[in-house]
């Protein structure tokens, strides 16, 4: 893109300063999902190769394919909680109604119960993410 | 008359007609408690470089024309007050995803292109009323208020420009033109939803908004592009998928009544 352009391209899904938390979530659901999508093709091509070639169809995950699915579950269920605060949002049940815009002027996109859900997104996030780790250092045998 | 200070302004400059890339320029101005970045811009033309480019007309948030990178995010410069960024140093370089005419213009030829596709007025059926019009139609306050916060728009762009999708899809109709799509589906005079749909309900309309809400943040006006966005949403998918259009009926008031009643 040439400079005349002047198109941010993907740095633009990138930028953060400046703007709400919502943007980070954005980046995050976006970082989210692509992570889940390459896991996924990789796995299939992964499982696919080695029966092909072994014919073995499943074993036990050694250290690596462990952590790889602890890593996976993390990022499903942030990816999960956002997209159903997403879904809320995006239809238009928690972005607030149409009302007068008075000085100073406040945003219902980016406050009271769009706001609210991303704060209970991170909350339980966070708590799932404890048991979690619990799981994780139980599979990992630590 | 307050204390002045001394601030430094680092500003893009480039001309595409001659300049192969950019350049940034640093200029010191003087500035008090109530001067604006516009001002201070207009300053730097007046006493130290004439050939700095910068659009502007109303200086009072008004236009829509003045808006630019200031510190990294979208603003209008004759609604931020220089001192408020609290910087040594300020940024400022032209909108984000706007093709450059120079210095600090930005063209929004595509953002008027889109406008015109969304059709920006008021659709109706009653065909005669609306060639020899005989009276007026009622609105209630509650109706006004469907759309009266997004009909506040002064189209400066900055909304647009902030957009992520906007940033890798030039096709997406931006929050700005969308938000102009809810403003007249959304009007209880309106009947036109279903001439709007074949661009607003495209793979380029509001369906490529992923709720990052960056629109929202940087509005100067208190629009709140995201919510119009997201209920322009709701009402599309009501009227496809559930066939739930909300029943207009407006009532016309004959002029001379009109008139006697105001009498
Ligand atoms: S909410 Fe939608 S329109 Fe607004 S910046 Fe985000 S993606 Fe763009
Ligand atoms: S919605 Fe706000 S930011 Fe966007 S063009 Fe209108 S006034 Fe400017
Ligand atoms: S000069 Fe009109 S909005 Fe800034």
């Amino acid at each position: 893109m040439s400079r005349k352009e002047n198109k941010q391209g993907i740095l633009g899904w990138l930028k953060i300063r400046g703007y709400s938390i919502e943007k980070l979530m954005y980046v995050a659901q976006r970082i989210s999902g692509v992570g889940i999508i390459v896991f996924l093709l990789s796995h299939i091509l992964n499982v696919g190769l080695i029966y092909a070639t072994t014919g073995i169809l499943w074993e036990p995950p050694g250290l690596i394919g462990k952590s790889v699915l602890i890593i996976l579950g993390i990022i499903v269920v942030f990816h999960t909680f956002n997209g159903i605060r997403l879904v809320l949002a995006e239809y238009g049940f928690i972005v607030g109604k149409p009302e007068r815009a008075v000085y100073p002027y406040k945003m219902t996109s980016l406050s009271g119960a769009q706001r609210l859900a991303l704060y209970l997104v991170l909350a339980a996030f966070i708590v799932l993410l404890y048991f979690w780790i619990m799981v994780a250092l139980n599979l990992l045998g630590w | 008359m307050s204390e002045l200070r001394k601030v430094q302004f680092k500003v893009f400059r480039f001309n595409p007609s001659i300049d192969t890339s950019p350049k940034w320029k640093i200029y010191e101005v003087e500035v008090d408690r109530g001067s604006t970045v516009l001002d201070a811009l207009l300053k730097i033309k007046e006493e130290q470089d004439p050939s700095l480019a910068v659009r502007y007309s109303c200086r009072q948030a008004i236009c829509g024309s003045c808006g630019m990178m200031i510190n990294g995010k979208q603003r209008l410069a004759c609604f931020t007050r220089v001192l408020e960024l609290n910087t040594r140093v300020v940024v400022v370089e032209p909108l984000n995803n706007y093709p450059i005419v120079r210095d600090l213009i930005t063209d929004f030829s595509d953002l008027f292109n889109k406008e015109k596709m969304v059709k920006p007025y008021i659709i109706r059926d009653d065909t005669l009323e609306m060639l020899n019009p005989t009276g007026m139609y009622l609105q209630k306050p509650e109706e006004l208020l469907e759309y009266l916060q997004f009909a506040d728009c002064i189209e400066c762009g900055l909304c647009s420009s902030a957009c992520p999708t906007y940033s890798t899809d030039s096709l997406f109709l931006t929050p700005m033109i969308l938000n102009k799509a809810f403003r007249f589906s959304a009007d209880s005079r309106d009947m036109g939803l279903h001439h709007r749909l074949p661009i607003i309900d495209s793979e380029h309309g509001c369906w490529r908004c992923h709720f990052a809400v960056a629109c929202s943040s940087v509005c100067p006006k208190g629009i709140d592009p995201a919510k119009s966005i997201q209920l322009l949403k709701r009402m599309i998918a009501s009227a496809s998928i559930f066939k739930l259009v909300k029943k207009k009926e407006t009532q016309l008031v004959s002029r001379h009544h009109a008139v006697e009643s105001v009498v």
